[in-house]
């Protein structure tokens, strides 16, 4: 029974990995990029590259953000003010526009605001940058994928992280010898070393793999598992009642314009009573809900670097007398916390420097645990084949498609995201909606690799698509020279560290694909030296070669 | 939802059971490779929309059961349930696909969600809501 | 001290799987050449590389707190546990060397900051 059970769980383990993997391995490179998203868009803003905001504290940012406001939208029914951290040291407002009058055509929910970045001291917006998603973009793909409705992308999403969940469980559970090989990596074994490397990237990052995928989970469990909130609110106010409850203070619904015009009171005391009432903690974020409106209110909520929890603290001001109406969240409820620690650590804002690394670095043990899956499921099924490929046959039409799909998720997935920092240089400034065309050359160059791919699933091209990738990689610290105020040899003196570190990333990531591309170029040697030896008709070159 | 489950289980044995060794499927006979896959299918069905219905019947009992026994928070007991359900699902679909035969899977399953179901049956009826 | 306490982390749990490893057979063949074994060092090794991760995991909550702490000691622990994998199938030569440097490295910066701890810095 027991020798059953394993090998039940190894089929389910095989399936559901194969069947998602290639979503998955998106999911974990974008994610994996996310994680510097701020110092991605930074370096896709070159304009802000030699400009430094001068530092401000924090009354004084809020002062100076709030004239801003006043000045360009006093109108508007939401204002947003995040004030500045280490990672991102303008101060960055975003506005609603006020609604369309009734009839008129409705408006695209992307148009619906404006963003500026501003200089904490002066209020000045900063240079305008360049349109560009940035790092936002590589953050939203990795759950709102792209061209399609953002719901339809999560349940996607959604569904293959339930795959990849139970795709850890009956790994763990069918992992015989998961101690005694755990340092186990035998290289140019073939079969052996796919499986090896499959085990080590999986194994040595476990906790963390378990973690991101469920907590992934949990950032939209109420949207995955509704009914919940549904069966227990059933006759005590419904769904609505139970988010009002869980996350008091957070609700938007509850505030209402009245009409009346009133003046705004000034926020810098809110902020400095709200840091106080923390005992001294930042203040992160500030939202005034209709402002200059009888009915203001003031919303201001703590950093978030200090602690796991996502779900940080808040308090709410009246924005006309400036009295405080109510702090939230000071006690947090154990389940509440849990969730919010476990949200937390999928978003893993509380990351200094050192451990965001150290989360890169196990996310891309996961990119490379998802990889060396599919790769191994294609080494495998091609043994199976081998006596018919002796003969000058075929391999089947799964293995195929397996082929072609590998190598266009996996090859031309960095291709494409190089391509995306390639068009943000090159693409002239004046360009409509800019943001969406860097992104479209991301998905035209991934397109391509990948039909490419599916065309020709060969080992050649593997290694060009590889090749290209590290090319493109590695090349873009030259790029950046050319058309960035802070080439490297500037970046690495004075900063900004955001750019330096970013060319020293792709350079190492570049160098890591030409690796691969390497690999490959030796696997292609020792395939045609052993078909040479053996004595196979000329010109039955196996199809399909494609591992 | 769980007289629906239960319904499902008892139709179940529409496809045929079918042993567990999946390592060595029967290639030879096509009847038999039809059989493997309409129980792959099966099972599959089982794990997707029944694990899912399991840990949806984990979430609302506990949500409804915690408070009414342990005098917990609702919200609190909604955010435990809620939590728990994916890990139910897991578990759910590694049981269907350990089974011996799909029929065991689809009645392990029916057997689960038994207890939540009339839990939540039980709790929401008495609390003065109709179910 | 707080640079200190995380250089201990990495150097704690690279020593301390290093050690394990060579508990091993297998990675002692790695190491030593075929035919070798851990002998009577196997327990020895087992003790310390063990004692060498919890060492780790206190520096590491030392200089994160409580919660965030143990988030850090499993990001270093799989960044150590890499880095000696590599070393195995890359570097068995200079392995020797690089986990018993490690290992000093671990024990001077333990005590280094005992020191510094009890000095009340």
């Amino acid at each position: 029974m027991k020798e059953g059970f394993r090998q039940s769980m190894a089929w389910l383990h095989t399936w559901s990995g194969l069947l998602v993997g290639w979503v998955l391995f998106m999911v974990f490179a974008a994610g994996t990029a996310s994680y510097f998203k701020d110092e991605i868009t930074f370096w896709m803003k070159p304009e802000l590259h030699a400009v430094s905001p001068t530092a401000a504290p924090q009354a004084k940012a809020t002062e100076t953000a709030v004239a801003f406001l006043q000045q360009h939208s006093p109108d508007a029914p939401r204002w947003f003010i995040t004030l500045p951290t280490e990672r991102e040291p303008s101060t960055s407002v975003l506005y609603l526009k006020p609604p369309p009058p009734a009839g008129a055509a409705p408006v695209e929910r992307r148009r619906r605001f404006d963003v500026a970045l501003l200089d904490p001291a002066t209020g000045q917006a900063v240079t305008a940058p360049r349109e560009t998603r940035g790092g936002e973009f590589f953050y939203r793909l990795h759950f709102d994928l792209h061209y399609m409705p953002a719901i339809w992308a999560r349940w996607i999403v959604g569904f293959c992280a339930m795959f990849m969940l139970v795709a850890i469980f009956s790994g763990i559970v069918t992992h015989r010898r998961i101690f005694k090989d755990f340092f186990t990596f035998r290289p140019k074994k073939g079969q052996r070393s796919w499986l090896d490397a499959h085990n080590v990237t999986a194994v040595l990052a476990l906790p963390y793999h378990a973690m991101i995928t469920y907590t992934g989970l949990v950032t939209l469990m109420f949207m995955y598992m509704p009914w919940a909130p549904q069966a227990a609110y059933k006759d005590h106010g419904g769904t609505e009642a139970f988010f009002a409850e869980a996350f008091p203070g957070g609700g938007r619904t509850q505030f209402k314009a009245s009409g009346t015009r009133a003046p705004l009171a000034p926020i810098a005391p809110m902020v400095a009573a709200a840091s106080s009432h923390w005992n001294g903690a930042p203040v992160g974020r500030i939202t005034v809900h209709f402002p200059n409106d009888a009915n203001a209110v003031v919303s201001i909520a703590r950093a978030g670097t200090q602690r796991l929890s996502y779900d940080q603290p808040s308090m709410q001001f009246n924005g006309v007398t400036g009295a405080q109406i109510g702090t939230f969240g000071d006690v947090p409820k154990a389940a509440a916390e849990t969730r919010g620690v476990l949200y937390g650590l999928h978003i893993g804002r509380f990351a200094d420097p050192l451990l965001r690394g150290l989360f890169f670095l196990s996310g891309l043990a996961g990119c490379l645990m998802v990889a060396t899956g599919l790769l191994l499921w294609a080494v495998k099924e091609r043994q199976k084949f081998a006596k018919t490929l002796k003969q000058g046959g075929r391999i089947g039409f799964g293995l195929r498609l397996v082929d072609g799909l590998n190598l266009g998720a996996i090859a031309g997935l960095p291709m494409a995201m190089a391509a995306f920092f390639w068009a943000n240089r090159l693409l002239p400034l004046d360009v409509a909606d800019r943001g969406e065309a860097e992104i479209r050359w991301f998905f035209i160059v991934w397109g391509a690799g990948a039909v490419l791919g599916l065309l020709r699933p060969t080992l050649r091209m593997w290694q060009a698509q590889l090749a290209l990738g590290a090319l493109l990689f590695v090349l873009l610290p030259v790029l950046n020279a050319f058309t960035g105020p802070a080439p490297l040899t500037v970046s690495l003196r004075s900063g900004p560290n955001a750019v330096a570190g970013f060319d020293l990333v792709v350079i190492a990531l570049g160098l890591g694909l030409a690796g691969a591309a390497w690999l490959v170029e030796r696997k292609r040697r020792k395939a045609i030296s052993k078909q040479a030896a053996a004595t196979t008709p000329p010109g039955l070159a196996a199809s399909g070669q494609g591992s | 939802m769980s007289m629906i489950l239960i319904w499902i289980g008892f139709f179940s044995p529409f496809f045929h059971e079918f042993p567990n060794d999946f390592a060595r499927r029967p290639a030879h006979v096509v009847s038999a490779s039809f059989r493997y896959r309409l129980g792959v299918a099966s099972r599959a069905a089982a794990a997707i929309a029944g694990g899912y219905g399991v840990a949806a019947l984990f979430a609302a009992a506990l949500a409804v059961c915690l408070p009414a026994a342990f005098g917990m928070a609702r919200s609190e007991a909604v955010m435990t349930g809620t939590l728990a359900s994916f890990i139910v699902f897991a578990l759910a679909v590694m049981w269907v696909f350990a089974a011996r035969t799909a029929w065991r899977a689809w009645s392990g399953l029916a057997v689960a969600a038994v207890p939540p179901g009339l839990l939540l049956l039980l709790l929401t009826r008495s609390g003065g809501g109709g179910a | 001290m707080g640079a200190l306490l995380l250089a201990l982390v990495f150097a704690a749990s690279l020593a301390g799987f290093c050690a394990l490893s060579l508990a091993m057979d297998r990675h002692s063949e790695d190491v030593f050449g075929r035919g070798s074994t851990p002998g009577a060092w196997r327990r020895w090794l087992q003790l310390g590389g063990t004692v060498l991760l919890c060492v780790s995991l206190g520096a590491s909550l030392q200089a994160a707190g409580s919660a965030i702490g143990w988030v850090l000691w499993l990001g270093a622990l799989t960044a150590a546990a890499l880095a000696t994998v590599g070393l195995l199938g890359y570097a068995p030569r200079r392995f020797h060397w690089i986990a018993s440097a490690a290992a000093a490295a671990a024990l001077l910066g333990l005590l280094a900051c005992l020191l510094l701890a009890a000095s009340g810095t």
